[in-house]
């Protein structure tokens, strides 16, 4: 539970004095009320779904369901991948045309 | 630079690329590792792909929760060796790590060639070596191979891996990186085999230690490596030209008769050589493969030089780090990740050491009877060649024998204890009693002895019993009389063979149609009414060995399930090409219930050579084994009790469905077959 405080805190800041969290549980109906004093803040979840939150028990309902204030970007990997063997190949081939011409 | 420092470099280069994959993180996030545990379980869950494995386990060193790193393929490659979540099933906290496939090929891959490195180079190489268009044709042309499997077996990495995508266009950038990932691997092999390639197979039994199966793919680095030595062999014209003719002949059949269906093999512990589709594009490319691995083997064996203190050293240190390995993989659950990583496991490592879990070796082996054999193998390679003074005993093995000894004993292997114990004695008796009268006189009575409790066995169990136990277990496992409850179809069944009645047994409820061909085969010849005095049924014999032996359930399942049409069974339906057998005839499995989803093998490397190559397959196969035996020429006879341990263990073993096993057994005969003046 301490845990889950820490991380509610370190992606939505501390949680305001005389704030009642209420018990939203899975109820679709519930609406955030917008607090004016609270910075909005954009949550991302895996899939990178985004999502703004205006207020304070908006953002910790989010986080407590795995949203973060991190973008996990889908980083296009297969492009590294095809980058990385290019090098390594094209290393290969210059030092042995290296070597040839050396050994001639 | 001097050997030394040279390995000394190599084993730094070893450490880095195994350690800093899985510690690269972003120190600068906020996202920190925790102590695994309940409270934990959400943070982890929403902490995806930024808290990297060495991270977990700097916070996690003293932590006796009970913990297993699993390894997830499917996510990309941000988060290779990062955690990408966290579950609590059965009590047990799994930590999944992202091991993305092509990441661990081109990983994986630069391991194994740096350990070949290792090795020192024995040939003299003139550095102009290879010509550049050559090295560039064969690199490219394997690759092509290589990456068109991606293709063939589709459904296989379409689960595996998240950048999978089957486009023909130059943006298609996982299937260009796969390529590109081949095209280097090759490259790399083009530089190292030059100047190792004629010792290479004397380090060829670290193939159990280093089990080679890339995480997450379907194949495995020694395949690579003896394509690459067979597409070489065939551009230098070294090849064997009838071999090759009768695979090619094989060959045309296979692609002629191929029944493509939808079956789809996930390839479970066989991974990494098995074929996982059934379509005509996975048939070509196993076809080719096989192909080339023939010719590597040929390629290896015309050029190796045979050292049987290499053997030695290869053989002992490979079965203790099995050991080794295993037991600390069991009971350190980061080292039982890093195991299935760095060996290249087909499946994980055991995560216990009760009697069950802790005696397959599981990870390093995929079966009990394969490492059994294994370690049984090395013990008798000491015995014949240290007796014969071929080899010397280091103080190194007298630590490390007993270590294989204890890998033997949790093996469980009672049919690879007993083989060791008779190739042992018929060696003694045959090189070391010299007068023949005594050595003919112990032979006698040795086999008189064996036959007299042969007999004692037989008598505790009636005839009928033997001789229809394995038609009885095959009926089992039929759909015959698909009642719901099994032990009333069991009571069916059993009726019609207390009155030995199986005529109407296959007649009622359309059983013969449910029956598979080879069990309609069996019973054919069981009853048929041609019947030689004294000379017993080759039903009833099958049967008697497979009670003996302990196989009667195993081998029901295979002739319950195996109808081949006539063409399969006499040429089979093509290497490795086994989900045909595993889904095609229904079957209704008379097992526990937790069991059915189990995969049956088997267990026989004689039913595994039929349904690959047929009954004509296993006649050429043998006969050509069978020839080396025979053959006066060849030199190397203590090796033949080897090569006789080895068949007489495959004969209730899948272990030729293994390359490690295989690649053994080729190891063999060429000790036996490589003239004296060869050895090193």
């Amino acid at each position: 539970m301490e845990n889950n405080s820490n991380e509610i805190e370190k992606q939505c800041g501390v949680q305001p004095a005389n704030i009642e969290i209420p018990d939203i549980g899975n109820d679709p109906n519930f609406v955030f009320v917008n607090d004016p004093s609270f910075t909005s803040l954009n949550l991302y979840d895996i899939d990178g779904n985004s999502v703004i939150v205006n207020s304070w028990i908006e953002c910790s309902h989010y986080v407590k369901g795995g949203w973060t204030t991190i973008l996990n970007q889908n980083i296009p990997g297969d492009k590294y991948i095809v980058f990385i063997c290019s090098s390594l190949i094209l290393f290969y081939y210059i030092s042995k045309i290296f070597k040839i011409k050396a050994s001639q | 630079m001097k050997q030394r420092n040279k390995n000394l470099v190599l084993i730094v280069l070893i450490a880095s690329v195994l350690i800093l994959p899985f510690s690269v993180s972003d120190k600068d996030d906020y996202r920190e590792p925790k102590f695994v545990q309940d409270s934990s379980i959400g943070y982890y869950q929403s902490t995806t792909c930024g808290i990297s494995f060495a991270e977990v386990l700097s916070k996690n060193i003293n932590n006796t929760n009970n913990l297993y790193f699993n390894n997830n393929a499917y996510p990309g490659t941000e988060c290779f060796g990062k955690v990408t979540g966290l579950d609590k099933v059965n009590n047990v906290l799994i930590v999944s790590i992202g091991t993305n496939p092509s990441i661990n090929l081109l990983l994986q891959s630069v391991l194994y060639i740096l350990i070949i490195l290792l090795i020192k180079p024995r040939q003299r190489v003139s550095p102009l070596g290879e010509s550049l268009f050559i090295i560039t044709f064969r690199s490219g042309l394997l690759s092509l191979l290589f990456t068109f499997q991606h293709l063939s077996e589709a459904r296989f990495y379409e689960r595996t891996n998240k950048y999978f995508l089957t486009t023909s266009s130059f943006n298609n950038y996982y299937l260009i990186g796969i390529f590109l990932i081949y095209f280097f691997i090759f490259l790399a092999l083009t530089e190292l085999s030059n100047s190792r390639e004629s010792v290479l197979l004397n380090y060829s039994p670290y193939a159990f230690l280093f089990v080679g199966t890339f995480v997450g793919t379907n194949i495995n680095f020694y395949i690579l490596i003896l394509c690459f030595f067979g597409l070489k062999g065939l551009l230098m014209k070294k090849y064997n030209s009838y071999i090759n003719m009768i695979y090619g002949f094989f060959s045309v059949i296979w692609i002629t008769f191929n029944y493509s269906s939808d079956n789809f093999f996930d390839a479970d512990k066989l991974r990494g050589f098995i074929n996982s589709a059934n379509n005509d594009a996975s048939l070509y490319f196993w076809i080719v493969t096989f192909y080339l691995l023939m010719n590597g083997f040929y390629y290896l064996y015309t050029i190796c030089d045979i050292d049987l203190e290499k053997i030695k050293q290869s053989l002992i240190f490979s079965g203790t780090g099995v050991v080794i390995f295993g037991l600390l993989g069991a009971a350190y659950p980061p080292l039982n990740f890093i195991n299935f990583f760095l060996f290249g496991q087909n499946k994980r490592g055991m995560r216990e050491l009760t009697s069950i879990a802790g005696n397959t070796w599981r990870g390093f082996s995929a079966s009990a009877e394969t490492i059994g054999e294994f370690f049984a193998f090395i013990i008798l390679f000491y015995v014949i060649f240290y007796l014969n003074k071929n080899i010397t005993l280091t103080k190194a093995d007298y630590f490390m024998l007993p270590i294989v000894g204890y890998g033997l004993f949790r093996s469980n292997n009672f049919a690879a204890v007993s083989a060791l114990v008779i190739f042992t004695i018929i060696f003694v008796f045959n090189t070391k009693i010299n007068n023949p009268k005594y050595r003919k006189l112990l032979f006698r009575s040795m086999i008189f002895s064996s036959a007299t409790l042969a007999i004692f066995y037989v008598m505790s169990f009636n005839y009928e019993f033997l001789s229809t136990g394995l038609l009885f277990e095959i009926s089992l496992h039929s759909n015959f009389f698909t009642n719901s409850d099994n032990y009333i179809n069991f009571l069916n069944i059993e009726k019609y063979f207390n009155e030995k009645d199986l005529g109407t047994l296959l007649f009622l409820e359309d059983n013969f149609s449910k029956a598979s061909s080879s069990y309609l085969f069996l019973v054919n010849l069981f009853t048929t009414e041609i019947n030689i005095p004294l000379i017993p049924n080759v039903v009833a014999v099958i049967s008697m060995i497979s009670i003996f032996i302990n196989r009667t359930e195993m081998w029901g399942i295979f002739f319950a399930k195996y109808s081949p049409t006539i063409g399969e069974s006499l040429f089979g339906s093509g290497p490795l090409q086994m989900s045909d057998y595993l889904y095609r005839h229904p079957v209704r499995l008379d097992v526990p219930s937790e069991k059915l989803q189990s995969l049956f093998l088997p267990h026989s490397s004689i039913f595994d050579i039929l349904i690959f190559y047929g009954l004509i397959g296993l006649v050429i196969l043998s006969f050509f084994t069978f020839r080396i035996f025979y053959k006066s020429e060849y030199i190397g006879n203590d090796a033949k009790y080897l090569l006789g341990f080895l068949i007489i263990n495959i004969f209730k073993s899948d272990s030729l469905l293994y390359i490690s096993s295989i690649i053994l057994f080729f190891l063999i005969i060429s000790i036996i077959t490589k003239k004296k003046k060869e050895y090193v």
